[in-house]
């Protein structure tokens, strides 16, 4: 479980200082923390115990591997949804197998944007890549396995297994995916 | 003269500090004004060298006299502008600082006549037949068309505008008379 810590936010302008309490500092969050001194602040800021701020916190660039790390734990959904899909998935690549296949557990949401960007997942050299799609493939939520059947990064031999998904839509989905494989591979034959 | 400082500004969070530049601060400011309680803060900022700063602090509600006064004075006439939005401001300035601003540019004396209505309001201080008059005969046509929009400007006024060497502003005095009526 997070623990989470009181955030002290002060602004000082020629040695005078404003301070701030937890509703301002989340309000000046801004676009200036994204500079080499910004890091350590947003990894205090991924602390806070106001799950605002750190959902702020977690579309930022330049987050740390120990903030995002910590922001993955999450209670909130949404900012462990925000944390994964921020920058497009990228941060799936700084990520391992363990996190990982916390992540696919820890709700559909989170599994479903996993799904999502697997793309990302089969450039994360750390980890094994066909474990972790196969166990997004198992995922009790059909919606979970529609969004990988119709991923054209998914690997063919998991869409091979999805077209014998006990969902239609999914089975369908996965075989219109690897039919789109199959057509590009006859036109460049052609 | 001013003497404008440089702006040294960090944000802190948990003792780990990052160093804020000019625009920063400045998005900061614009965004956020009513953080800025301190008038010691304020003051500072209405000496940044930066007239974006300026700017932005004379739209604060929460300037003394003291940085009030010294705003009026600023080179940059869209700081005196900002500093005519403000409520506070047009409460606490005195006329001669008003007479000032107007004879400053026509620029100031349009944004003067824009804000009567709230000087009036807000400023017992301030000698409004006095501004009236200066409005009402001013060189720029602007500035006259401003007061002869006015509902509020006196009648006599109005009436000698009605008479204006411009088209419009006749035009627009005798309608403002006409809606008195």
């Amino acid at each position: 479980m997070n623990s989470f810590k009181k955030i002290n936010a002060l602004l000082t302008v020629n040695g005078k200082s404003i301070q701030f309490g937890s509703w301002d500092t989340y309000r000046i969050i801004g676009d200036y923390l994204e500079v080499p001194g910004g890091t350590e602040i947003l990894s205090e800021l991924a602390h806070s115990a106001y799950n605002e701020i750190r959902l702020k916190v977690s579309y930022y660039n330049g987050l740390s591997l120990e903030a995002i790390e910590f922001l993955l734990d999450d209670p909130v959904e949404k900012v462990v949804y925000e944390t994964v899909t921020a920058q497009n998935g990228e941060r799936l690549l700084l990520l391992n197998q363990q996190q990982i296949l916390k992540l696919i557990s820890r709700s559909p949401k989170i599994a479903h944007a996993l799904a999502r960007y697997v793309n990302k997942l089969m450039e994360n050299t750390q980890i094994d890549r066909i474990e972790i799609v196969s166990a997004i493939s198992r995922h009790p939520d059909p919606c979970v396995r529609h969004t990988l059947a119709e991923n054209r990064s998914t690997p063919k031999e998991l869409l091979e297994k999805l077209v014998t998904d006990s969902d239609m839509d999914v089975a369908q989905t996965a075989q219109n995916t690897l039919n789109t494989f199959q057509s590009e591979v006859t036109y460049e034959q052609l | 003269m001013n003497n404008f400082k440089s702006i040294d500004a960090t944000l802190s969070v948990n003792g780990k500090s990052v160093k804020l530049g000019t625009q920063s601060l400045c998005h900061i400011l614009m965004s956020f004004l009513d953080l800025f309680t301190d008038p010691n803060i304020l003051a500072e900022l209405a000496n940044a060298e930066d007239f974006e700063l300026r700017r932005c602090v004379a739209r604060s509600e929460n300037l003394n006299a003291e940085t009030i006064s010294l705003l009026l004075q600023d080179p940059s006439e869209s700081v005196v502008e900002y500093l005519f939005r403000s409520k506070n401001a047009t409460k606490h300035l005195k006329h001669e600082e008003i007479l000032y601003a107007l004879n400053r540019s026509a620029y100031l004396a349009e944004k003067v006549a824009n804000y009567l209505g709230q000087l009036r309001k807000h400023n017992p201080n301030v000698n409004i037949e006095e501004l009236y008059s200066i409005l009402a005969t001013h060189h720029d046509c602007r500035v006259r068309s401003i007061i002869a929009q006015d509902v509020t400007t006196p009648l006599a006024h109005l009436q000698a505008l009605v008479m204006d060497c411009d088209a419009d502003v006749t035009r627009q005095a005798r309608e403002t008379v006409a809606n008195i009526a």
